[in-house]
């Protein structure tokens, strides 16, 4: 196990490389420059030089790429262009944390419904709540978050009043962001466990635990949802990293400092440095979710035991 | 023979399967008895009601399937009363099953250790969790699964087909129930295998004392396990009787023409015979005898009106125009 980590890690180091090498060229393709503006026309020759030394933009690319990598190697993410002489990583640690929070919410709630309604569902195929959970799951699929979020703004936030809307203050401002985002993996996870239960059921090992008579409780809990839950398990790793990075829609509704914002906002003004780090930290996160994602999945199922040699055939 | 005592006793059962596309009258009046300590054969080929008949018994009938009308006794009482919690201990204590594929019928998720242990935890509740861990190493041992204390922490996967079918069977007489409810258990195996399982089952049977039912379309396997015989045909019974009755004084043409379809080494001639047509659609049964489409023997009867059931002996019935007496005059 800890040899399959690590040889998965040093993977993971190999692809930020690549995806770091990447992304700084692409950025260095693209048309203008931080100083891009009316001003920076306005000063001599000698101090756009000046300007331009000082975050090296006036060394060939190659020798930009090298500093960056190695300085990032130090845990330096360089300065903002855009927001002066703030470092990196704080920028980004000041705004991560309100995505973090709705999202993170965002998830625990719409699994939470999403995960039960769906067993019901498969248990009570056909009835009440198994039709009510796939209306639920077409809606909240097909419907566009930023919809959702505008009928809880207007409906509880302006109308009943019952939440605070439009600014970031305390927690309080952080639930009708968190149940706008809920939506999605709510109606995802009922749909994908939903079709999984109703498989399972079907499946061999199914009757043969109930010829072995046990109860309805027992034959759920010990013989369907650890067969059900694996293919689940890959759609949650995914859906956990783009909550928790933050949606623009929903961040810019409700106007929630977040992540989502500063990565539009760093690609508008060429912030070099804050798209560099966003996008090794995006790259990063997914990463992570998905090597959790396999341990997870090889936890669950032991046909696919990581601990090689044994087993895995 | 006559003096063993009756385990089980199917009186008259309709059962019916809503489905999507109608109505499937599964079962049409099957009645039967189990003895004692004796292997009870059920043949017939896919949809015949075989299976079906058994999941009625247990009470494990698939969704939108449900007994209609008729009994089935154990030791007595009536079963299809009982309630889903009355049924939990009939279930795997008094009656279990065995399944056709052992490789999709252990759960994949559970070590086979569990597997076992669960069903000694569901119905002998007075056992420590040490004493239902060696009684289940035993079992793995009594169906000859090498090294059962290694075993007993493995998964399914690392058990090979008929390796898997010895676990089920271990798991179905854990609790050393009087009835085991075969489906098909060597269909899924190798030739060779086949032959063990069989022999598995008949040493376990008699050193445990269980009646068995074994559901299958293979007639080598009753003529090897069966004492006696029950032939289905579109959801009723067709002929029952002794396992010799029945293989050498069969009285339905559709027994005859299964003894016919079996293949025969050394033959002269070439082509297999099968039965001509194709078993009737039970969502809409046929008023008549269900074989008389295909029947060689058919008369216009036949198709008209449903056969009575004639006995030849204390066992031995069928369900055929063929032996009414008026039938018999008219000849």
């Amino acid at each position: 196990m800890a040899k399959y980590i690590g040889k998965r890690v040093f993977y993971m180091i190999i692809t930020l490389f690549l995806i770091a090498v990447l992304t700084f060229v692409l950025m260095k393709i693209l048309p203008g420059s931080p100083f891009d503006t009316e001003r920076f026309e306005k000063l001599t020759p000698q101090q756009q030089q000046e300007a331009l030394a000082k975050y090296d933009l006036d060394k060939p690319i190659y020798v930009q790429f090298f500093k960056y990598i190695t300085d990032m190697l130090k845990g330096d993410f360089g300065t903002s262009f855009y927001y002066t002489k703030m470092p990196v990583t704080r920028v980004i640690f000041s705004r991560i944390g309100p995505s973090m929070l709705v999202g993170a919410q965002a998830i625990l709630i719409g699994l939470a419904i999403g995960l039960s309604l769906g067993i019901i569902a498969a248990c009570r195929h056909n009835g009440f709540v198994d039709n009510l959970t796939m209306i639920i799951a077409v809606l909240g699929i097909s419907v566009p978050n930023f919809v959702a979020a505008a009928l809880l703004q207007y409906y509880i936030g302006l109308k009943l009043g019952w939440l605070p809307v439009g600014f970031w203050e305390s927690w309080a401002c952080s639930v009708l962001p968190s149940l706008a985002l809920c939506v999605q993996p709510l109606a995802t996870s009922a749909r994908f466990i939903r079709a999984e239960t109703l498989d399972v059921l079907q499946q061999d090992y199914i009757v043969t635990a109930r010829s072995k008579g046990m109860t309805q409780a027992r034959l759920l809990l010990k013989h369907t949802l650890r067969n059900s839950i694996i293919p689940v398990i890959t759609i949650i790793g995914t859906m956990v990293v783009n909550l928790l990075t933050g949606s623009l829609a929903i961040e810019s509704i409700f106007s929630i400092p977040g992540i989502g914002g500063l990565f539009t906002d760093s690609v508008k003004n060429n912030d070099y440095n804050v798209i560099m780090g966003l996008t090794i930290l995006y790259s990063f996160m997914y990463m992570l979710a998905i090597l959790i994602t396999d341990i997870a999945y090889s936890l669950v199922d032991p046909r696919i035991r990581i601990a090689a040699g044994k087993g895995g055939d | 023979m006559s003096e063993k005592k009756k385990l089980l006793e199917v009186k008259d059962m309709y059962v019916s399967i809503h489905t999507d596309s109608g109505v499937v009258q599964a079962v049409r009046g099957v009645s039967f008895d189990l003895y004692e300590v004796e292997t009870l054969a059920i043949v017939g080929e896919s949809g015949s009601g075989k299976s079906i008949t058994n999941k009625a018994i247990m009470g494990l009938l698939p969704i939108g399937g449900r007994i209609d009308s008729g009994t089935v006794l154990l030791g007595g009482k009536d079963i299809t009363h009982y309630t889903e919690k009355q049924m939990r201990d009939v279930r795997g204590a008094e009656i279990s099953m065995i399944f056709q594929d052992p490789l999709t019928s252990l759960n994949p998720t559970m070590t086979v250790g569990k597997q076992i242990t669960e069903m000694l935890m569901l119905h002998k509740p007075g056992m420590t969790k040490e004493q239902r861990k060696e009684r289940a190493i035993e079992l793995l041992g009594m169906v000859g699964i090498p090294n059962p204390t290694e075993r007993f922490d493995q998964y399914p996967h690392q058990f090979s087909g008929g390796m898997r079918q010895r676990v089920m069977i271990s798991i179905a007489l854990a609790c050393e129930p009087k009835i085991l409810i075969a489906d098909e258990p060597t269909t899924a195996l190798d030739v060779t295998i086949q032959a063990q399982i069989l022999d598995l089952m008949k040493e376990l049977q008699k050193k445990i004392n269980t009646s068995i039912i074994i559901i299958t379309h293979n007639l080598g396997v009753v003529a090897s396990v069966a004492d006696r015989v029950l032939v289905m045909y579109g959801g009723k019974f067709a002929e029952v009787g002794d396992l010799d009755e029945v293989f050498y004084d069969m009285k339905h043409p559709y027994t005859k023409g299964l003894m016919e379809s079996i293949p025969i080494l050394h033959s002269e001639d070439q082509d297999l015979y099968s039965i001509p047509g194709s078993p009737p659609d039970l969502v809409k049964p046929p008023v008549g005898c269900p074989f008389a489409p295909r029947c060689n023997e058919c008369l216009k009867v036949c198709k008209l009106y449903p056969p009575k059931t004639h006995s030849f002996s204390e066992k031995h019935m069928a369900t055929c125009w063929l032996y009414d007496e008026r039938v018999k005059g008219a000849k």
